[in-house]
């Protein structure tokens, strides 16, 4: 119901002689985002408008960041801020594909997708790390998706340890890590652990899951403080072996038991071997591309439920099955999508033979 | 004086980091980036150009050098094994960084100063050497040593 909020900006507004508002394209915590024309420069920008007590001090800190960030391949660019009303108005690159929180309740994200975006992030991210900026607020809304890769945004919540500057005392508490939530103690560690999370989400297609979760304060704020929210989570039955045990190696609960740093994090992505970019078509069926054959893996209904998995017109016989109860088949036809996804991510286990000869079943 | 050099194999980017000069080198860090080889060229050239940038950004070298292979086969060896030197001439031209380049022959006896094999001379001759130190680190190091005479 956002939208029945009045916005602060309304449309065909010019404001400071140079931004002509085009449309409203989203609400935080920190302010509101819209599409605007710079006039002058003859250019098309995201305009976010932060409500603050200092909006000098805050601007200052904002054109900082965008000289200390800026020009980052995964960061999102920040053009200019001005302070305007009370307010500051940050111009921002404006990223026509939305962020990957749009995306993830827009349709299904592929697993590989999601491992791409957040090797992105992690670039970004350690970008920020090496110049003593932590950034405390990673999650799928502020990554976004442009046409060569995602981008980090949003560095309005950042921290500089070393100097002990903050702009604020806000963080995003969901993906906080326990040493973070419970001491404020915000390093590259906890954002090694946001990252984690953002990809576990990503990968399991939360969407209104977790606003369902987020809908019960009591039982993720102690789930955050205890570090078991990424646990309590879980994986959808298509996340690889592989993915899984790095994810949780990001989301330790113990700092030390964590990647070190972004550059550890992503080299373990680096490290899994994409293979088949599953897309889920229904939750009955799901396809990819596989050098340009078509395969597909789908759940058959009956009286003796099964799988069928057909690269071209070919069954692959060793992936299919029947199966007592629809129960079994979809927890096989998971594990199939989780096996296939990755190229040896994990040790082949000895297939599973179907109690009937697939032949049989199928014919 | 500070040198970055880069050594490139299927599936790892070798560096190592030496100061001093020619004739003294140090040895200052060494690592390595694995990467999937079979990935799309586009995907190459993205992990390299940021892995160029962050392992810069890291070790902050006041020149740059590499060890080009000339053993590729293909163009699938060629995309890994040559491609990404292009981008880091690039990355070295946009920061004004000096960058050299080396071949496995560059590599003699006499640039060395050393009679024996060269991957020997790096225990020999550059100090503070880590415990294990592989071939693909040495000729990341060697190149950085060569580098070091500007």
């Amino acid at each position: 119901m956002a939208d029945l909020v009045p916005t602060l900006l309304r449309p065909g507004e010019t404001i400071l002689n140079k931004y002509r508002v085009e449309r409203f394209l989203g609400r935080g915590r920190f302010g509101e985002v819209h599409l605007v024309e710079n006039v002058p420069m003859a250019r098309y920008s995201a305009l976010k408008v932060v409500v603050v007590k200092d909006p000098a001090t805050q601007r200052a800190v904002v054109e900082a960041q965008a000289h200390s960030l800026c020009g980052h391949d995964h960061v999102v660019e920040i053009r200019s801020a001005d302070v305007f009303d009370g307010s500051v108005l940050i111009e921002m690159e404006f990223v026509e594909g939305g962020s990957l929180g749009d995306r993830l309740q827009r349709e299904f994200v592929p697993v590989l997708d999601a491992i791409a975006y957040v090797k992105s992030v992690l670039y970004a991210l350690e970008h920020a790390h090496a110049r003593g900026i932590v950034h405390r607020d990673v999650k799928p809304g502020n990554i976004m998706l442009a046409p060569r890769g995602a981008k980090l945004s949003d560095f309005g919540t950042v921290i500089h340890p070393g100097s002990g500057i903050r702009v604020t005392d806000e963080f995003y508490r969901p993906h906080a890590s326990p040493e973070a939530a419970n001491d404020g103690e915000f390093s590259p560690a906890s954002d090694v652990f946001a990252a984690g999370l953002t990809l576990l989400r990503a990968a399991n297609n939360m969407s209104d899951e977790w606003e369902r979760l987020l809908a019960d304060p009591i039982a993720w704020r102690r789930a955050v403080a205890d570090g078991v929210l990424p646990a309590r989570i879980g994986y959808a039955d298509w996340v690889p072996g592989g993915l899984r045990r790095v994810i949780n190696k990001a989301c330790a609960r113990d700092p030390a038991d964590r990647y070190p740093g972004a550059v550890a994090f992503r080299q373990a992505l680096e490290r899994l071997r994409p293979e088949r970019r599953w897309l889920r078509l229904s939750a009955d069926e799901w396809a990819c591309d596989r050098d340009g054959r078509a395969e597909t893996v789908r759940y058959v209904p009956g009286r003796r439920p099964g799988v069928e998995f057909r690269s071209g017109s070919r069954r692959v016989t060793d992936r299919c099955g029947q199966f007592d109860t629809e129960r079994e088949a979809r927890r096989w036809l998971g594990r199939v999508l989780a096996e296939t996804t990755l190229a040896g991510s994990a040790p082949r286990r000895q297939v599973r033979r179907p109690r009937t000869p697939a032949s049989d079943v199928f014919a | 004086m500070k040198a970055l050099g880069f050594n490139i194999k299927k599936g790892e980017l070798w560096f190592c980091v030496l100061e001093g000069d020619r004739a003294a080198p140090a040895f200052l860090a060494q690592d390595r980036h694995r990467f999937d080889a079979e990935q799309p060229r586009t995907g190459l050239a993205h992990f390299f150009k940021q892995t160029f940038g962050e392992v810069i950004d890291h070790t902050k070298p006041d020149l740059l050098a590499y060890r080009v292979s000339l053993d590729a086969n293909g163009a699938d060896q060629v995309a890994y094994l040559c491609y990404p030197f292009g981008i880091l001439n690039l990355i070295a031209h946009e920061r004004g960084t000096p960058i050299r380049e080396f071949v496995t022959q560059s590599f003699s006896k006499r640039a060395l100063g050393f009679a024996g094999d060269k991957l020997d001379a790096c225990d020999a001759r550059i100090s503070n050497p880590p415990p294990k130190w592989g071939r693909d680190g040495k000729l990341a190091a060697l190149a950085a040593w060569m580098a070091l005479d500007g």
